[in-house]
């Protein structure tokens, strides 16, 4: 079965350069969301299996969604999209409970490195 | 998987244009809010409308500069980059000045620009300093924002980890190196501790979690302890191995040597360095010069009380605590000193913007920019030197046209130059442009109602030309884009003065003009001569401080010597007659005609003036407060201070005191 995702990011730049990324493995991409807050109402519509979630977002940023999300299912996994110079922002969603980060600009393989060592550690 | 970069440039193309026309609107919103005046002060208004604005223009630097990585665009990726670091200063509620709204709009349009081209089918980006521009005044509003890196003698941050308390010794140490390409090497590493924190048996991880937030990882490298009767070092092996990005895990203990030279390769010296500094809030270093302003003072005090008892040790023990108190106020007062680029880095760019906008041609030069200042004094030169650089270039220059018809160079030469005297400094800026007409100046300072006409009149060329310091002056004939930001020489010359410093201004009329700032080194701690005033046991006697930088000489002069004309007293010192003022009389104590007694002699060249006093107490080092207002009206008080007898005083500036009837006139 291919693994669902829900994709955030207000910029649709970024949204369809993961998704090209995501075409490359065994994945569905099942939502997108633009902010913080339809992200967490998509993540309880959907329940996807992975979410790859922007920080900087109109209305909600990405570690309040987060924290959110993970406070509603704890076993969500996330996966921040981190920029250079964002450690502590990183940090904070780790503490919370992300998976784990990949860094703009994205590169296909190390994402999917990333993506696929999170899910198998998930036994997901 | 390859990316299509073709489907990719269109989209960065659609998207960044309707980025950044929702920057613009941003930027034209928060203009009209006027959230960002000159003098960078934000009125209460419109307070979440400005922070929703800026909290917007953040994001769309952001997404830009995301954008334009993932494209390859480095030049435009750099600068959204710097772009979105200014706005973030200004989101969080903190003043960017003018000059930082400037250089957001200035970005948005460089950006836009970019993306035209790239739409235009250019690949190829050219941006100049722009992003470093952005980059200098993000780096001043960070450091202006409560924190200094000081160096700190000896390596109070430990680049290995520190040894366990005794009575815990064979602690199981597991050292995981993060691998050299993996991004954001501190958060794997927060990763990594988060998963073994967690395990049993351990005890501490090295660098703290919380210190991976704001620092790097020395040598990429985390270091754990673990109590190896709980630990089980199989697990500890696994998780570690098991996390994103660990490059290697090895297992030690603390008797181990500490990692061989090898480990710490070559050229570390730099980082090293850097390693061995610990940032300092800059009011805790305002409150260190306080603290050892005030030991200064008790120090003092305890000479004079030495003075006084017979106990010749006392005198070995006042002297020692003489040296260390100076020894402590050196390294305080080394610890805050700021090389003058700090300040003037960005000079160069301002100069060629202001001389491009006003279409004039100048070669602008500095040196001596390496002389260290106190942090204190540097913070309040910036909006003093940008208008010195304005009105070199606004009204200095007289046009490219003007000089080559005048036989002159169309370029003017500007040069800002910055040398050290002693304990002062002096910084100069010089150009060949117009210079200032002494004729005009005393004209305009009559109509413009600042003196009378027989002042004016009684003023010599180097006086009038000292006219433009006056508030209210100004020969602006136009505003300019860049004049009316609220400061004059006027202001230039109260912040100097407010500094301990003294504005020199000369000028050739038609061929140069010259401004000089001598400044003190450093603030606060100050030598003074004690005077009195007021004549002897009539109850109305005090004490007063003149800065010695001040006073050029002291001598006594006979009641001879002292004689009377046009309508003022004269004291001959050597071969010149210099006007004699009676300190007792300035200040309104009851003083009888001009007498002859101690003057000091103030002043400089034909600025001589002779100040009679009734009394010189000693020379002292003091403390000096800034006194508050109504007093701080008075311009001839510059401060005031605590004696070393325990006596209050005012400290004096005599040329103020002396010249304050010139301006009565």
């Amino acid at each position: 079965m291919p693994k669902r995702v829900l994709i955030v990011d207000d910029a649709v730049f970024m949204r369809d350069m993961i998704k090209d990324i995501f075409s490359g493995g065994d994945f569905e991409i099942v939502g997108e969301a633009v902010h913080g807050v339809e992200a967490v109402d998509k993540y309880k519509e959907l329940r996807p299996d992975l979410v790859t979630m922007d920080i900087v977002m109109p209305f909600k940023s990405g570690i309040e969604a987060t924290k959110e999300i993970l406070a509603f299912d704890e076993k969500a996994t996330i996966i921040m999209c981190s920029a250079l110079g964002q450690e502590s922002l990183v940090m904070e969603a780790i503490e919370a409970g992300a998976a784990d980060f990949i860094v703009k600009p994205f590169k296909a393989d190390d994402v999917l490195a990333v993506v696929n060592k999170v899910l198998a550690a998930r036994g997901k | 998987m390859a990316i299509d970069r073709g489907k990719y440039r269109r989209m960065f193309i659609e998207e960044a244009r309707e980025g950044l026309r929702a920057l613009g609107n941003h930027l034209v919103e928060l203009e009209k809010l006027e959230v960002l005046p000159a003098d960078g002060t934000r009125p209460t208004g419109h307070a979440s409308a400005a922070q929703e604005a800026m909290d917007a223009a953040f994001r769309v630097a952001h997404s830009l500069k995301g954008m334009g990585a993932a494209m390859g665009y480095t030049a435009f990726a750099e600068l959204a980059h710097r772009l979105e670091d200014l706005a973030d200063i200004a989101r969080q509620g903190r003043s960017i000045g003018s000059e930082g709204y400037d250089l957001l709009l200035e970005g948005s349009d460089r950006l836009e620009e970019l993306v035209e081209r790239v739409a235009a089918g250019h690949e190829d980006m050219e941006l100049g300093e722009l992003p470093g521009r952005v980059q200098a005044l993000v780096a001043r509003l960070r450091a202006q924002d409560a924190s200094t890196v000081v160096p700190t003698e000896g390596a109070s941050l430990p680049r290995v980890p520190p040894p366990p308390p005794a009575g815990q010794p064979g602690l199981l140490t597991v050292r995981v190196r993060i691998a050299d390409d993996a991004s954001l090497p501190q958060v794997r590493a927060f990763m990594v501790h988060k998963a073994l924190g967690a395990l049993a048996g351990w005890r501490e991880t090295f660098p703290a979690p919380e210190a991976l937030r704001t620092r790097e990882l020395p040598d990429r490298t985390l270091t754990l302890r673990f109590d190896p009767e709980l630990a089980d070092r199989d697990a500890v092996e696994r998780m570690a191995r098991a996390a994103q990005g660990v490059a290697e895990v090895t297992f030690g203990d603390v008797e181990a040597p500490p990692p061989a030279p090898e480990d710490a390769p070559a050229a570390p010296a730099e980082r090293a360095e850097a390693d061995r500094t610990v940032r300092v809030r800059t009011a805790l270093l305002d409150e260190f010069i306080d603290s050892v302003g005030e030991l200064l003072l008790a120090r003092s005090r305890m000479r004079a009380l030495a003075g006084r008892v017979d106990v010749p040790e006392l005198f070995d023990l006042v002297d020692e605590v003489d040296r260390l108190t100076r020894d402590l106020h050196a390294r305080v007062v080394a610890a805050r000193m700021t090389p003058l680029s700090f300040l003037t880095e960005r000079f160069p760019r301002v100069v060629r913007d202001l001389a491009r906008q006003a279409r004039r041609s100048v070669d602008f030069t500095m040196s001596g920019m390496d002389i260290e200042l106190d942090r204190a004094i540097l913070d309040e030169l910036s909006a003093p030197f940008l208008h010195m650089l304005r009105n070199a270039i606004d009204h200095g220059h007289e046009g490219d046209d003007v000089r080559r018809e005048r036989g002159k160079a169309p370029t003017m030469k500007l040069a800002m130059r910055a040398s050290r005297d002693r304990d002062n400094v002096l910084l100069e800026l010089e150009d060949d442009g117009a210079g200032l007409d002494p004729a005009r100046l005393r004209r305009r300072a009559v109509e413009r109602g600042l003196i009378g006409q027989a002042a004016a009149d009684a003023l010599n060329d180097t006086q009038a030309v000292e006219l433009i310091c006056l508030p209210g002056f100004s020969t602006a004939e136009a505003v300019t884009q860049t004049s009316g930001r609220g400061v004059g020489m006027d202001v230039v010359k109260a912040t100097l003065e407010r500094l301990g410093g003294v504005l020199r201004i000369s000028s050739v009329h038609g061929r140069s003009t010259r401004i000089g700032l001598e400044l003190p080194l450093t603030v606060a701690i100050i030598q003074v001569l004690v005077v009195e005033a007021g004549a002897p046991g009539s109850g109305m006697r005090d004490a007063y401080a003149i800065p010695i930088n001040r006073v050029e000489q002291a001598i006594d002069v006979d009641a001879a010597a002292i004689s009377s004309a046009r309508g003022r007293p004269w004291a001959k010192i050597g071969a010149e007659l210099v006007p004699l003022h009676d300190l007792s009389g300035e200040l309104g104590y009851p003083a009888p005609g001009p007498r002859g007694g101690t003057v000091l002699l103030v002043g400089r060249g034909a600025d001589t003036t002779a100040l009679r006093v009734d009394a010189i107490v000693g020379q002292e080092e003091v403390v000096a407060k800034p006194l508050g207002p109504p007093l701080s009206e008075l311009a001839y008080l510059a401060g005031a201070t605590l004696l070393a007898d325990g006596r209050a005083a005012f400290i004096l500036d005599p040329l103020r005191l002396v010249r304050a009837e010139v301006v009565r006139g």
